[in-house]
């Protein structure tokens, strides 16, 4: 495949160079969603360095194992971030990681729903992603983003928000059920 | 042959924090097991996904990647590949097309138990001990780093038998080769990195179909590499289970993966 073609490859494609060996099929990907699964990881570990070992580590799985990725099941870029959000939290709820994680925030305050809305209006598909979570209740939104960037269970963002767990399950599902809908509506994702 | 599970309310409560890693290890598990056999409830897991991977478009400050990372990337790759090709060697597309081919075949005749996992797991709770775990004395004088190469050498061995382990719902996770002599390794191909209070344990599986007996071949930690153990060569599967640090002496969980030698 040649430089051009990468580049004009779908991810789908790319990954399937990539388990052929094209390790520019590799370069391609990630020059395409490193940027994004950095972020995601920096801003569940709030650690650039750990961040960085995440990144890492999801690319050379895909190297490794690029057949772990099923595209009848999901795009690309959902595949990496969900490997990278995994990894994040896993690192994340090692107790060391835990209470470095817990120093460095100490003097932050949570104010999560305002720092999300702000950043993803600033992306091209942000202003969708914007209004759907918008349409959301606050209480969907806050246990969301409690679990996905805070990389709390449930279980602890039941604690956080003073709320039943029962609450919480509900309130994460029908939230990510109601997001996913909007965003379809809104012809960002398929 | 796998059997449908009915829909559970409980659990497809569970879903939406299953989807953003919000789960405990144990109802992660059990969420798993359910997954392996509701497609429904799939589906209804790889929406949530989207869903999350939109929530990840938010950026922080600065969503560029450290330009040194894909450095990084490419000369462990580079690594990755100089054992298999050999000093010298044709390190051509071609070669490692080849090669990746090969390990692709492989990987087709390493039976997924998602299928199997179900009934794996009935067995596994209903099974009988024959000994306390081993401790992987042989992975700990090894080193992990050696476990690896020397896993990757067994795979070479004649008489040796590879199987991949899958969990309940996904791809493989780890892979196993055993020798005619009982010695065997293990290496880590996507188990996820436990917290401190767990930790992975590995199963040889024996006895008859209807009764399976789980013998401990050792326990793996929590964020595993590679280990060496050594059990019966007469052994018919595998099973990982996850289990309280310091490990068990009988599996007090349903496998998270698990393979049968085929």
């Amino acid at each position: 495949m040649s430089d051009a073609q990468r580049g004009a490859a779908a991810d789908g494609d790319l990954a399937r160079v990539v388990a052929e060996g094209d390790r520019l099929a590799l370069g391609e990907l990630y020059s395409r969603h490193a940027g994004p699964c950095f972020a995601l990881a920096r801003r569940v570990l709030a650690d650039r360095v750990l961040a960085e070992e995440v990144v890492q580590e999801v690319f050379l799985h895909l190297w490794r194992r690029p057949e772990r990725f099923d595209p009848s099941r999901g795009s690309m870029r959902s595949f990496l971030f969900a490997q990278v959000h995994g990894r994040s939290v896993d690192l994340l709820r090692a107790e060391t990681a835990r209470r470095a994680r817990e120093q460095r925030e100490a003097f932050r305050s949570p104010t999560i729903d305002v720092d999300l809305e702000r950043a993803v209006a600033e992306l091209s598909e942000g202003e969708a992603v914007r209004r759907a979570l918008a349409d959301l209740s606050e209480g969907e939104r806050g246990a969301i983003e409690l679990a996905y960037f805070g990389g709390h269970t449930y279980r602890e963002v039941a604690v956080l928000l003073e709320l039943p767990e029962g609450t919480v399950k509900s309130r994460i599902r029908s939230g990510l059920l109601r997001l996913r809908a909007a965003l379809i509506d809104a012809g960002v994702n398929e | 042959m796998n059997v449908p599970a009915p829909n559970d309310p409980e659990l497809d409560a569970l879903l939406g924090a299953y989807a953003l890693d919000a789960l405990d290890t144990d109802e992660r598990i059990r969420v798993d097991v359910y997954l392996a056999g509701n497609a429904r409830a799939r589906d209804e897991v790889d929406e949530l996904r989207e869903s999350a991977a939109s929530l990840a478009l938010a950026p922080v400050d600065d969503a560029t990647a450290p330009p040194e990372l894909w450095d990084r990337i490419a000369r462990t790759i580079q690594d990755d590949l100089a054992p298999e090709i050999g000093s010298g060697g044709d390190t051509g597309g071609a070669d490692l097309a080849a090669r990746r081919t090969r390990r692709l075949a492989r990987s087709v005749r390493w039976v997924s138990l998602v299928a199997a996992a179900a009934a794996v797991a009935a067995a596994l709770l209903a099974a009988q001990v024959i000994s306390l775990h081993h401790r992987l004395d042989d992975a700990r004088t090894t080193g992990e780093k050696d476990a690896a190469a020397a896993f990757v050498r067994a795979g070479r061995a004649a008489g040796a038998r590879q199987v991949a382990l899958a969990p309940a719902h996904g791809a493989a996770v780890a892979r196993v080769v055993l020798l005619p002599d009982g010695s065997g390794y293990v290496k880590n191909d996507g188990l996820a990195r436990l917290d401190a209070e767990h930790t992975y344990q590995l199963w040889a599986l024996t006895g008859t179909a209807d009764r399976t007996v789980a013998i401990s071949a050792g326990v793996l930690g929590p964020n595993p590499n590679a280990a060496a153990f050594r059990t019966s060569p007469d052994v018919h599967g595998f099973a990982i289970t996850v289990e309280r640090s310091p490990g068990v002496a009988q599996p007090s969980q349903t496998p998270y993966a698990s393979a049968t030698l085929t």
